[in-house]
Formats: structure tokens, sequence, C-alpha cells
């Protein structure tokens, strides 16, 4: 896996950072000049992402801490990795489930769904129980796992070394047009 | 994000401006919410033209106000969404449920030109 550039981010649990979160990698990706539904599929992403750590792992806690890494990868592609080191999720099946969420406000449970979604791959992992979950694997980066004989892969364990949870997302952006 | 209400013979306009998530929708809800409770209102109309942004949080302040409405036989209607708010719709399968207009025009002109 060639890395040509790369970029970390640390904000605060902090709502009002939800968008600052999802403009920077926005910025930092436009240097593989990607077409605007790409760019707007990965913000949705990406806010997903950072909401889910706000409420889920920290609980709403405005002192919590999420890092944001970005790799612009071989090929144009795109990974995304947006962690925490909140509380983790005890139960990654609820956790994928359309309409499933802990929270009792208007939080739909459509978040993981919608990352799927605009993402061609999504990797949840978590240390609330040492466990981790492969989503979904589908698209291009399906058919270039199963390419490699990565396939068996799906339902590796990638828990994290202390309490959090960890998201994982690939992409492959269009390429560049002359 | 700011809004602006306008309340006409039990249609409520809101006109949404900003990101619709996580920060927003909080604010953005007790407002309308008020409006709402103060009874009568069965159309809730919401102007999103100018929302560029819209994630979860976003989409469940409006199924949330979906639900109350619908108990009480009222409906939403969403106007003039963006690309990337529309794709959220879209995914989302609210489009199914809930009529989109392309402008404020055409919402108002199927409402009976009240607004």
């Amino acid at each position: 896996m060639v890395v040509k550039n790369e970029m970390k981010l640390e904000i605060k649990s902090q709502t009002v950072n939800i968008s600052f979160g999802r403009a920077v990698v926005a910025a930092f990706i436009s240097q593989l000049d990607p077409i605007v539904p790409e760019v707007e599929d990965i913000s949705t992403a990406v806010s997903e992402a950072i909401t889910n750590a706000i409420v889920h792992g920290y609980k709403g806690d405005p002192n919590g801490i999420i890092r944001i890494m970005v790799r612009l990868l071989a090929g144009n592609q795109v990974e995304i990795i947006v962690e925490d080191y909140g509380v983790g999720i005890s139960d990654l099946a609820a956790a994928r489930q359309f309409g499933k969420t802990s929270q009792p406000e208007e939080r739909i449970g459509i978040g993981f769904n919608l990352m799927e979604q605009c993402m061609d791959e999504v990797i949840l992992g978590t240390s609330s129980k040492d466990n981790g979950s492969r989503l979904k694997t589908s698209g291009f980066m399906q058919f270039f796992r199963q390419g490699l004989g990565l396939g068996k892969k799906i339902g590796k364990k990638t828990g994290l070394d202390g309490p959090g949870t960890r998201v994982t997302m690939r992409k492959r952006l269009q390429p560049a047009q002359v | 994000m700011a809004l602006e209400l306008i309340l006409k013979e039990g249609y409520l306009l809101v006109h949404l401006q900003g990101d619709l998530d996580l920060h927003s929708v909080d604010k953005i809800r007790a407002v309308v919410d008020n409006a709402l409770n103060r009874g009568g209102v069965h159309t809730l109309l919401l102007d999103l033209s100018q929302v560029p942004f819209m994630d979860s949080s976003g989409l469940g302040f409006i199924l949330g106000r979906y639900r109350h409405l619908k108990k009480k036989g009222g409906q939403v209607v969403l106007i003039a969404p963006g690309s990337q708010v529309r794709r959220v719709l879209k995914l989302a399968g609210v489009k199914r449920i809930i009529e989109i207009y392309d402008s404020k025009k055409a919402a108002c002109r199927a409402q009976g030109e009240v607004l």
C-alpha cells in the first residue's frame, strides 16, 4: 500500500467541530481533483463518523479526543480513519443495523448505513468487547480484495489497544480528467 | 444556522440557512417545535435551498417532525434540496414518504397558494 500523502487531525468531541472535521478532510482530498459527488459522499461519511464518536463514544462529553487520519493511496484511493477513546460499542451487530440506535433522541440509527453507502468499504473496530467487524465490502474494494485473495480477512479482529471505536473507510475516486 | 419562520393558516414555512448536522439541529428543533406546539399547524414546509450539507442528524429532525405531524393527519414538505441533501434523502428512502419540490413556488402552488 503506497501512501502518497497523509494528514492527521485531533479535535475535541464537541458538535461545533463536526463541520470543521469534514471541511478539513474535503480540503485535503481536493488535491486528487475529486468530482463534487465524491466530495459530498466523503463529507457525509466523515460527518457520520465524527457524530458517532461524540454521541456513542463519549456520550456527549465535550472533552474527549477524536483523531482523524486521511491517507491518499496509489490508484486514486482515499482511506479515512476516525477514532475515539470513549466507551466503545458493546453490540457491533446492533450498531450496523439500519434503524438501531442506543440514543433516545431523534438519532435514527442510519449513520453506519450512510457511511456504507457513501464509501466503498467501511470497517468498524471497537475495543469494548475486544472484537471488530467488517461491516460491508462492496463495489471496487470487494472486487479488489477478492482478486488479491483477501476475502478471508473479512471478520478479522481489529480491536484497539484501549477503549474506543475506530472507523476505517475507503473510497476509490474517479481518475482525474486531463 | 439561521432560520426564518412564516406561519399562516395552518402552514408553517421554515427557511433554513446553513449546515444541518448534530450541532445545529438542537436549536432548530426547539424553535420549530415551539411553533408546531402552538397548535393548528397541519403542514410543515422546510425550505432546504440554502442548506449545503445535511447528515443523519438532519434526517432525524425531518423524520421526527414527519412522525409528529402524521399522527395528527398532517404532513411535511421539503423544498429545493441541493445535491448533497438530495442524495442523503434518497439513500435514506425519505423520498418515498415525503413530498419534495424543486422550488418554493412549486411547493406553495401544490398547497393551494396559501403562502
